[in-house]
């Protein structure tokens, strides 16, 4: 069994050592190195298809990384700590690991032929072996704080994107995630949606929770993340307060994305 | 019971006979059937509701009941009519029938493919509707209905084997005949499924083919 | 309408309806169950299991349905298995109905959102989890209208039946036509059947459609608003 690499901060809640991934040909990941420490918000931005998406699905190992580590609140991931070192996770063990992260995607993915209700209570009892009482009990909180509560009994369809997102969100809650991945959660709505959404995340970053947002809103970044990494090819090209960053990129292809995306904006 | 295939090596002609029987007959329906799909589908958008009513309700009956039924329909009602044809014409008659309305459904579909305003475009030429529908519009169709086509297509190639029920020489009743006096079923019939299994192969070929080259197309639009 | 004839020849044509019944309701009874098990064995993409089941499904959709039936009627014996010809025709039926009914339920688990598999996922569920309560539930209402025209395609190849010396609706009908010499009556009639036991079918289907829809319709209309994808 391959040994893991060093890790330069071991207290980090999030860390990812020289991660690798390839698709056939496409390189999505090309060695990145992060860290992000507890109740820490990290912003990362990049053109689509730089691998922003993928370093998330490999940090839950959604797709499992090729080489390279992931460690999340002290543990390996896709290993188990054993009497006489580490070996492989069973499946099983990665999905109870997996379920330690939270994860929201562009498309919200909410089950369509369940409630919202429903959508939330699913995976605490199936996985955290919730009773259904503590499960509903916890749902109906988490729904109250992202600002719906008395659509329980809504199906996914009935609701606007932005409240589905919002469902999304309490869903992935529901399970007292230790991290919560934000895959592109904003792009996907209607523009005067974004903001609710991106509320309820400020709230959650406001109650300490540790997260990594793959974002195009600027303005969440700077206000909102303690980090801001840009991505292009598979690789960290910069990282930094993400003032410095936008204002003061170092890098000339962080110049270029920032100059990109503002005569987008304009 | 052991397997002795050495009994191919008796039976082979016989084999190979009705082999060419189906594929003969396969490329029959094939010929008939498409145009009749063809027809089927453009009196489908015909004006007069009569005549629509009228072919929506044959097609229905031809969908709808088993070909077997079909073919002896055919079978027993030809000399009625006064039309006395050996089993094959008949075979080849009792499938196009059910074959032009599945056909024509694929074919209606192409069409219905072809956005309306090439019609206009076409009219605005001055070119005649012949000349648009084979100029102009039937191309067109192809990507759209080539896939299914070809998978129709070979639903006839194994539907051939129904002809053995009027009794045409082709390849599942070749074998039956074969076997019932050499009491080697398994074997014989082994050998005509792999013989099926072949010109299917052929067909998927020309299908995996047909569907590249149909994207293509379309991609290009 | 020979009046005589038809009373003659009535209760076999009756007794070969029943026998058509009886084919496609056994038929269809083991075929769905094989058809749905093969299109979740091939989903779990596991290679042991997968790729035995893809050749079965791809070996029994290049063959003619009626050289499966000799294989079951004609062939068995030679190894010492002597089906009834009733029993044979519903082993033929049923091994190419389900080869062709798991590529319709495959389809139907296919076109599900493969955004729910990694939802599911994310949520630390279990495949046979994902599969049982995300997967399959919206599976069901692409699959029933395939499914149905389907189960209609298996009712008339029951008809092949009578090429084994079962006495099915068709085998009864040909049967009275070459005795009798009355070309079209005794087909007609059954021709005609057939087209009800399709209908039936169809009634079938916009009841499960009602059903799968009903049962997740909004219980507050007041609230629905546009589906946002």
């Amino acid at each position: 069994m391959k040994m893991p690499a060093p890790r330069t901060s071991p207290q980090a809640m999030v860390e990812v050592v020289n991660l690798h991934k390839t698709y056939g040909p496409l390189t999505a990941l090309d060695g990145v190195d992060l860290a992000v420490e507890a109740g820490q918000v990290i912003a990362i931005v990049g053109a689509s298809g730089s691998g922003k998406s993928t370093l998330l699905r490999c940090i839950n190992f959604l797709d499992p990384p090729d080489s390279g580590d992931v460690w999340v609140d002290g543990h390996r991931m896709g290993f188990i700590e054993g009497g006489s070192g580490m070996r492989r996770a069973s499946d099983r063990e990665i999905r109870r690991h997996r379920a330690d992260i939270g994860m929201v995607f562009q498309h919200f993915n909410l089950f369509p032929h369940f409630t919202v209700l429903q959508n939330i209570i699913e995976a605490p009892m199936a996985v955290r072996g919730f009773s259904r009482a503590d499960a509903v009990a916890t749902a109906r909180e988490l729904l109250a704080s992202v600002g719906l509560a008395g659509k329980e009994e809504a199906f996914p369809t009935e609701l606007s994107g932005g409240q589905q997102q919002r469902v999304a969100i309490a869903r992935a809650l529901a399970m007292k995630p230790r991290v919560m991945l934000f895959d592109e959660p904003t792009s996907a709505l209607d523009p005067e949606l974004v903001d609710e959404v991106l509320r309820t995340m400020r709230n959650l970053a406001e109650k300490g929770m540790t997260m990594l947002v793959v974002t195009h809103e600027m303005s969440f970044a700077e206000d909102v993340a303690d980090t801001l990494v840009y991505f292009d090819k598979g690789k960290i090209v910069e990282a930094g307060k993400p003032s410095d960053v936008l204002r003061n990129p170092s890098q000339p292809r962080t110049q270029a994305f920032l100059q990109r995306l503002l005569r987008r904006t304009l | 019971m052991t397997l002795d295939f050495s009994i191919l090596g008796t039976v082979w002609p016989a084999l190979l006979r009705g082999t060419l029987v189906t594929v003969e007959l396969t490329a029959a329906v094939l010929a008939v059937a498409t145009p009749g799909g063809i027809l089927v589908a453009l009196l489908r958008g015909a004006p007069s509701r009569t005549l629509r009513t009228i072919l929506a309700t044959l097609s229905w009956i031809c969908r709808g009941v088993p070909p077997l039924l079909l073919l002896f329909f055919v079978f027993f009602g030809l000399p009625v009519i006064g039309i006395k044809l050996p089993p094959l014409p008949s075979a080849v008659i009792a499938m196009s029938l059910y074959m032009s309305f599945y056909f024509g459904e694929v074919f209606r579909a192409g069409l219905n493919s072809v956005p309306a305003g090439q019609w206009k475009a076409a009219e605005a030429l001055g070119l005649s509707p012949a000349r648009t529908l084979i100029r102009i519009i039937l191309p067109q169709t192809i990507p759209a209905a080539l896939p299914p086509y070809i998978s129709h297509a070979t639903e006839i190639l194994k539907g051939t084997a129904l002809a053995a029920a009027v009794s045409v020489p082709e390849l599942t009743s070749a074998a039956k005949q074969v076997f019932v006096v050499t009491f080697r079923p398994f074997e014989i019939l082994i050998a005509a499924a792999a013989i099926y299994a072949i010109l299917d192969s052929l067909l998927l070929v020309l299908q995996i083919y047909g569907e590249r080259w149909a994207a293509r197309r379309s991609a290009a639009r | 309408m020979n009046f005589a004839l038809l009373a003659e020849y009535g209760p076999a044509l009756g007794q070969g309806l029943l026998n058509t019944i009886f084919l496609s309701v056994v038929t269809l009874a083991i075929a769905t169950p094989i058809g749905a098990a093969i299109a979740l064995i091939r989903e779990t993409r596991i290679p042991w299991i997968a790729i035995p089941a893809a050749i079965y499904v791809n070996i029994f959709r290049l063959l003619p349905a009626l050289l499966v039936l000799f294989f079951s009627f004609y062939a068995l014996p030679q190894f010492g298995l002597r089906l009834s010809p009733m029993t044979a025709a519903v082993l033929g039926l049923s091994i190419v109905g389900a080869a062709y009914m798991s590529e319709d339920i495959r389809g139907g688990l296919a076109a599900v959102d493969q955004g729910q598999y990694r939802a599911a996922k994310a949520l630390g569920l279990s495949y046979p989890h994902i599969i049982r309560r995300i997967i399959i539930p919206q599976a069901i209402p692409l699959i029933i209208p395939p499914y149905v025209t389907r189960a209609i395609i298996m009712v008339k190849a029951t008809s092949l039946a009578s090429l084994v010396a079962v006495g099915d609706l068709t085998g009864e009908a040909v049967r009275a036509t070459s005795i009798t010499y009355e070309p079209f009556m005794f087909l007609i009639m059954a021709g005609a059947l057939y087209l009800l036991l399709s209908g039936a079918l169809a009634l079938f289907q916009m009841w499960a459609e009602e059903r799968v829809a009903r049962a997740r319709r909004p219980r507050t209309s007041l609230t629905v608003k546009a589906a946002q994808v």
